[in-house]
């Protein structure tokens, strides 16, 4: 009886071993891009942020040098951040992407853990938003937002907790140096 | 006798002859006795295998330090310590530009990877009559390009976010 039992023990152990990590890989707000990789040579525009780690570390602090009251509020916003990854394709034409890919990283957030907030789907360019939250207890864990239009896709990936509410309000007031920021506005003009 | 044994009074031949006998054994304040050298407890043994392990290991430690040197020398910390080595950068401060909010891809693509060529350069921009003067902050190279990569990541998922709300509140 004994000679049966520690086999079957070793076989549970080792179940244990290799499902514990991905029972805790599954629980974790992270997403998983790669099936994007693909877009950035297809893409007129791309954008590809990984920020975390000590790159967080830096910015926080210069958000702290800045003395001016948005870039207060935007520290304040990310007090908790950990990280934020953020994929943008935006394309010359409509259909230059697939829409199984983006599909697939909304199957992701079906996961346990994740709770719709909010989504948009409207005709006009065939716009569909979907924002998720993920809370571990009371403290909120991530948030993912997926943007798909006819000629742009976006991704947003933000690991621990941000002020949602404070940082849909900085939107437009966070200036970015040195950047081109196209405008629709302006280019229906051109 | 007794007397003279107490305290030295009268006389007594006999205990003046054994004083003059033990006279040169007597109590003499002279200098302290100097001592000997100290001595370590570990005395090294004196042999050629000792030389011989004691220059295997300051040739192992010379080469364990020049190793991390060169090892530190030639992947450098990033520069963030190093105030020598800062370049001006100039942030401005908000500005409010309410037009920012109405794309939802809003940044040049290829401006996050400073080494390749951006397709568009960046057109002038005017300042607004009322905007903020710049702020101007001295920075490390690895400051700006982390605070330029999380502002974009912000303004991104801000503008996204901003898109959602004015759905669902009916702005659009």
């Amino acid at each position: 009886m004994r000679s049966l039992n520690q086999p079957a023990l070793k076989l549970i152990l080792l179940i244990l071993f290799v499902l514990c990590p991905l029972a805790a890989q599954a629980q974790t707000a992270r997403l998983r891009f790669e099936n994007l990789n693909g877009l950035e040579t297809k893409a007129r525009d791309v954008v590809e942020v990984n920020v975390e780690g000590k790159i967080l570390d830096l910015a926080k602090r210069v958000l702290a040098k800045t003395s001016d009251a948005n870039s207060k509020k935007v520290g304040q916003a990310i007090s908790g951040l950990e990280a934020i990854y953020v994929r943008a394709y935006k394309f010359e034409k409509e259909n230059e992407y697939n829409i199984a890919d983006i599909d697939e990283i909304r199957a992701q957030l079906q996961s346990p853990g994740w709770e719709k907030l909010a989504n948009v789907r409207s005709k006009k360019n065939n716009q569909k938003v979907d924002v998720y939250t993920m809370f571990t207890g009371n403290v909120m864990s991530g948030v993912a937002v997926i943007l798909s239009e006819a000629k742009s896709i976006a991704v947003i990936n933000v690991i621990g907790p941000i002020d949602i509410e404070l940082l849909t309000e900085l939107s437009g007031k966070m200036n970015i140096p040195q950047f081109e920021i196209q405008n629709d506005k302006d280019k229906s003009k051109n | 006798m007794d007397d003279y044994l107490w305290n030295k009074t009268g006389s007594d031949p006999e205990l003046e002859q054994i004083e003059s006998a033990l006279k040169n054994l007597a109590y003499r304040p002279t200098a302290p006795p100097v001592l000997p050298p100290k001595r370590s407890a570990f005395a090294p043994p004196r042999g050629s295998l000792f030389r011989l392990r004691l220059s295997f290991a300051a040739a192992l430690m010379a080469i364990t330090t020049l190793g991390w040197a060169w090892f530190v020398l030639r992947n450098p910390q990033p520069a963030a310590h190093q105030a020598a080595a800062k370049t001006v950068y100039e942030i401005p401060a908000a500005v409010i530009r309410a037009e920012i909010s109405a794309p939802a891809i809003a940044v040049s693509p290829r401006a996050l990877a400073p080494g390749k060529p951006q397709r568009r350069t960046a057109a002038p921009r005017r300042m607004p009559a009322n905007a903020i003067r710049p702020q101007t902050l001295m920075l490390t190279k690895e400051e700006a390009d982390a605070y330029r990569q999380l502002i974009t990541a912000l303004s991104i998922t801000s503008t996204n976010l901003k898109i959602v709300k004015d759905k669902l509140g009916g702005t659009e």
